[in-house]
């Protein structure tokens, strides 16, 4: 349970930094005239945190368990889906 | 190389190819094979609606003109899909618990399904929109325009950019109501319409990818030479304004689109299959977008750099391949965009087409059709379809008609953003249906509507401005002169950026309304159920919150309904199915409150939450009174009930404590007044001899010449006195000590026949002195008590001496019996003196008690042997009583508990 909540709010913080981080002033410490390879320091910086938020997001989703889900149809469940959360059920109770 | 028909052949070509598509799909899940239309894949692709002509052109354009702006229209976004577990999901969740058709019906549903906000929203969906299906409409004409224009053919053969437009808006209108409105399905979901804009994201992404990779990696040579060249040319990317309000405006306006868009809803919400897909779509989506967006800087920058000044911007993704000589990715790029605008129009209609079908035609043919009942068969469900079919036409040649009226003004370019901040007025009201219990539905309507006038007057209506000198009048100087409602420059707010200045304004006017609104106003019964199904979709686990009062309507007026809704085929699956889990068969089904609701949320999902709610409310009720009423007055009531029923138990309590103390009380002065009356008695009885000891000793002390003989007889009444008197004491501590339980009691097994005889032999003589036959009647077998031997003689010494001292008959009897029943021994003292009045034998037993008629003569008595004797007897848990007897005198009987057999064995 508590690791449940803890990546609730590891998913929580993820979404508000990532808005944090596209507004002044964060993102005005990047707007300054700098190139990397030839690429402006800002360009970098915003792909940069694109890709890290889809990243993280994509480590994370596979490890939130969605206890309180209704009753599925039959074979709606993904299987992918399926397999992390008995994984990380495991786990737990290895613990 | 390529002509204008050609292309348009290409065009339509590639629509029957999603007809194709469509029609397989749909085929494919009739059969039950859901496996791969049903992926998270599929979902995360045809969320990817989002990025319309509009993005697939137009972000090339705004990067070229005005740098990172564009990136903000897919950070918006991002931010919403990472935190996809907290506001999407939940809007996914409530949208199947609930059967959400569009977002109309998700706020009309929450706030107490009300039409009115149904309409509301609909109408302020419609607004926005349809200028933006113009902006599709004017995507493609003027993308085959410039692709066929580089052949030197300035007029498309014989086709005007109207009837271009015309045709492909009917095209469209033609794919939507053919695969949009094929049936009234369950949950509005569309899968063949799915799987083709599933297709069309894949193609335009593939489309974008290849015109990015041709310019950066083949024409122009790695991305850092793009920059450098730029730079170069003296083009600036750092303009200083990027990162301003505008900035966050845009990225809060399309983190507001993503939820409130109506074709996002519809896809992300409505047709969502499995909660679970989100897991794969809140990654994926950004990843889409990603991609999607990573090689415009370097196009926007090289078609600056590149092509002569002048050239459009927003063309640069067909221009750059057509300087280039390759008209075949230029093809390709065509269909990109083409596929993006057709797949905005085709979802936009098939949503705005069941919002108006839902919350505008149903409730209009409800109210006119009174009887539902007289219409033939399947009537709601042919009106839903007609009707969505219609107004699919509708809604694209209104677009059409937008197109042609404002095509070539400014007003169209810009409308992608107006839209946006047109449909961000539900969001404040769309966050409080999901987390904010107090909302109610009169905040909600004035706040949609306060922040769609606001809306209107800032952002929308400028729009138009250039297009005629009244309303560039207006802009300028505000109406009637009045300056502070200049619409670019509300209240003197001046100097900004005129899409910031309206997202202000209006969103928090919206808010404020909203939260001021829901503050003042009431809750209506039916709204706070529905509030609370949603607030709390995860903690609640009973579904089933409705519940319909009257059980007038019979499972066949129901049926007659659902079918008429649902279609035949529908209606007996669900009759049957419900039929089969209660265990009855179809014909014999109840209806319960359950299948109210269920039944309720299955029309819901065809007709919305409003007309559904109507629709059986009105099969139910005989019109007397409404839910809404009854649950208002079980609730005022059910407070009544609490509030006395608390008031009532507290009362009990105090009335139960008054009668305790006034126990208490009772007691305590009976106590008292049986103190004072002990005292009093007390006194009399010392005094009596205590007169005596004084007068006899007074008389010795002063009279020196009495006779030895006298002297004697004084000195000795004084002695028999004080023996008195100290017998009287004793009696009285001893008493005293009895009823306190001081003394140590014991029981000990004895035979109380031993006791007796004894006792008769003291008293024998004691008789005979005054002459009274003592003798015994009936003797018991020897039986063991338990008890105190010698408390229990003076027990019967004092039984036997009362009866020989009171006794005054001319033949004096006394009678001693004993005897044993089943458990006790019984001693029984008779005689046949003057007997106790009935006066008498209710004090008898009270101290200082003697029997009135016989205060004849001192009698050496005190009173206090009765009480004593029947204390003795308590402590050996027998009893004392004076008995009704037959003969005249008086019958005290003793009765003592039998000690077990065991213990006599013991003893002897």
């Amino acid at each position: 349970m508590a690791d449940r909540r803890k990546l609730e709010n590891i998913a929580f913080t993820l979404s508000l930094f990532g808005a944090i981080a596209m507004v002044p002033p964060i993102i005005s410490l990047f707007n300054v005239e700098k190139t990397i390879f030839g690429v402006p320091l800002i360009i970098i910086y915003l792909f940069g945190l694109w890709l890290f938020l889809i990243i993280a997001t994509f480590l994370l989703s596979k490890r939130m368990i969605n206890e309180d889900r209704p009753n599925l149809e039959e074979g709606e469940k993904s299987g992918a889906g399926n397999i992390e959360e008995i994984n990380i059920e495991n786990m737990e109770g290895k613990e | 190389m390529l002509s204008a028909n050609f292309v348009i052949f290409i065009a339509v070509a590639y629509v029957f190819l999603l007809f194709i598509l469509a029609y397989f799909s749909d085929r494919v899940s009739k059969r039950g094979g859901k496996s791969f239309l049903n992926s998270p894949l599929v979902y995360t692709l045809s969320i990817s609606v989002y990025a319309t002509s509009w993005t697939f052109y137009g972000a090339v354009g705004s990067a070229a003109r005005s740098g990172l702006e564009f990136l903000a229209i897919y950070l918006g976004p991002t931010i919403i899909f990472v935190g996809w577990w907290f506001i999407l999901r939940k809007l996914v969740r409530i949208g199947r618990e609930q059967r959400i058709t569009s977002i109309a019906d998700l706020l009309s549903s929450r706030f107490g399904k009300s039409n009115r906000l149904g309409v509301l929203v609909t109408l302020i969906a419609v607004i926005g929109t349809t200028p933006y299906i113009a902006l599709q409409l004017k995507a493609i004409t003027t993308s085959i325009q410039v692709i066929s224009a580089s052949e030197n053919s300035p007029s498309l053969s014989g086709v005007d950019d109207g009837s271009l437009a015309l045709g492909i808006a009917a095209l469209m209108a033609l794919f939507t109501i053919f695969f949009g409105t094929r049936n009234i399905n369950a949950n509005e979901q569309h899968h063949g319409v799915v799987a083709a804009i599933a297709f069309e994201a894949i193609v335009k992404l593939v489309a974008f990818l290849a015109v990015g990779i041709f310019v950066v990696f083949y024409i122009g040579s790695g991305v850092g030479n793009i920059f450098t060249s730029a730079s170069e040319a003296n083009i600036d990317i750092y303009s200083a304004n990027n990162f301003g309000p505008r900035w966050i405006a845009i990225l809060f306006l399309s983190a507001a689109a993503i939820l409130c868009l109506p074709r996002q809803f519809q896809i992300t919400v409505v047709e969502n299959s499995n909660e679970d897909h989100l897991r794969t779509a809140g990654w994926a989506f950004p990843a889409y977008l990603f991609l999607m967006s990573i090689f415009t800087i370097p196009i926007a920058l090289y078609g600056l750099s590149t092509l002569p000044a002048g050239s459009n911007p927003d063309m640069f993704v067909l221009t750059l391949p057509l300087s280039e000589g390759n008209s075949l990715l230029a093809l390709f790029a065509f269909i990109g965009g083409f596929s993006s605008a057709t797949s905005m129009i085709i979802i936009a209609t098939i949503a705005l087409s069941i919002m108006i079908s839902n919350h505008i035609v149903m409730p209009i043919a409800l109210r006119s059709s009174d009887n539902l009942g007289t219409e033939d068969g399947r009537g709601i469900s042919k009106l839903l379809l007609t009707s969505r079919r219609i107004s699919i036409a509708m809604v694209l040649f209104l677009g059409f008609l937008y197109f042609w009226f404002a095509g070539n003004s400014d007003a169209l370019a810009a409308i992608g953003l107006i839209s946006f901040a047109g449909v961000a007025q539900f969001l404040p009201s769309m966050l409080a249906a999901l987390y904010w219990r107090e909302a109610t539905v009169k905040g909600a309507i004035a706040a949609t509507l306060v922040g769609f006038l606001v809306w209107g007057w800032t952002l929308f209506l400028p729009s138009f401005g250039t297009s005629s000198q009244f309303l560039a009048n207006i802009i300028d100087n505000g109406p009637w002169g009045l300056s502070f409602l200049r619409p670019q420059a509300l209240f003197g707010l001046e100097n900004m950026d005129p899409l910031v200045h309206s997202v202000f304004w209006s969103i928090l006017l919206n808010s404020f309304t909203l939260i001021i609104g829901s503050l003042i106003s009431k809750q209506s019964s039916l709204e706070r159920i529905q509030a609370n199904l949603f607030v709390d979709i995860f903690s609640l686990k009973s579904k089933n919150q409705e519940k319909f009062l009257r059980r007038s309507a019979t499972a066949n007026d129901l049926m007659f309904v659902t079918q008429r809704v649902l279609g035949g085929k529908r209606a007996l699956a669900i009759f049957d199915n419900f039929a089969k889990q209660s265990g009855v068969r179809r014909e014999e089904l109840i209806v319960t409150p359950d299948f109210i609701s269920l039944l309720e949320k299955e029309l819901a999902g065809s007709i919305g939450a409003a007309s559904a709610h109507v629709v059986l409310s009105k099969v139910l009720s005989g019109g007397e009174v409404s839910l809404e009423e009854v649950m208002q007055i079980a609730d005022e009531t059910q407070q009544v009930i609490e509030y006395s029923h608390r008031l009532e138990q507290t009362t009990k309590k105090l009335r139960s404590t008054a009668k305790e103390l006034k126990q208490a009380n009772f007691r305590l002065r009976e106590l008292d007044s049986q103190k004072d009356d002990f005292l009093s008695k007390v006194s009399h009885e010392v005094r009596t001899p205590m007169t005596s000891i004084r007068s006899f000793s007074e008389i010795l002390l002063t009279h020196k010449d009495l006779s030895e003989e006298q002297r004697m007889k004084f000195v000795n009444t004084i002695n028999e006195e004080s023996k008195r008197l100290t017998s009287l004491l004793d009696e009285i501590l001893d008493l005293n000590a009895l009823e306190r339980g001081e003394r140590v009691w014991q029981n000990r097994p004895l035979n109380g026949e031993d006791v007796l005889k004894r006792v008769i032999n003291i008293c024998n003589p004691l008789a005979l002195q005054k002459n009274i036959s003592l003798f015994r009647k009936k003797i018991a077998r020897e039986d063991l008590i338990n008890g105190d031997a010698d408390r229990l003689a003076q027990v019967f010494i004092n039984l036997i001496s009362n009866a020989i001292k009171y006794n005054d008959a001319k033949d004096p009897i006394i009678e001693v019996n004993s005897y044993s029943t089943k458990d006790k021994y019984i001693v029984e003292v008779i005689d046949n003196g003057a007997g106790i009045s009935a006066q008498d034998a209710d004090i008898i037993f009270e101290k200082f008690a003697r029997g009135r008629r016989n205060n004849n003569g001192d009698d050496g008595g005190l009173g206090l042997g009765l009480a004593i004797s029947r204390e003795i007897v308590g402590k050996m848990n027998g009893k004392l009583e004076l008995v009704n007897n037959s003969s005249k005198g008086a019958c005290f009987r003793v009765s003592l508990p039998l000690g077990k057999k065991k213990s006599l064995m013991v003893a002897q």
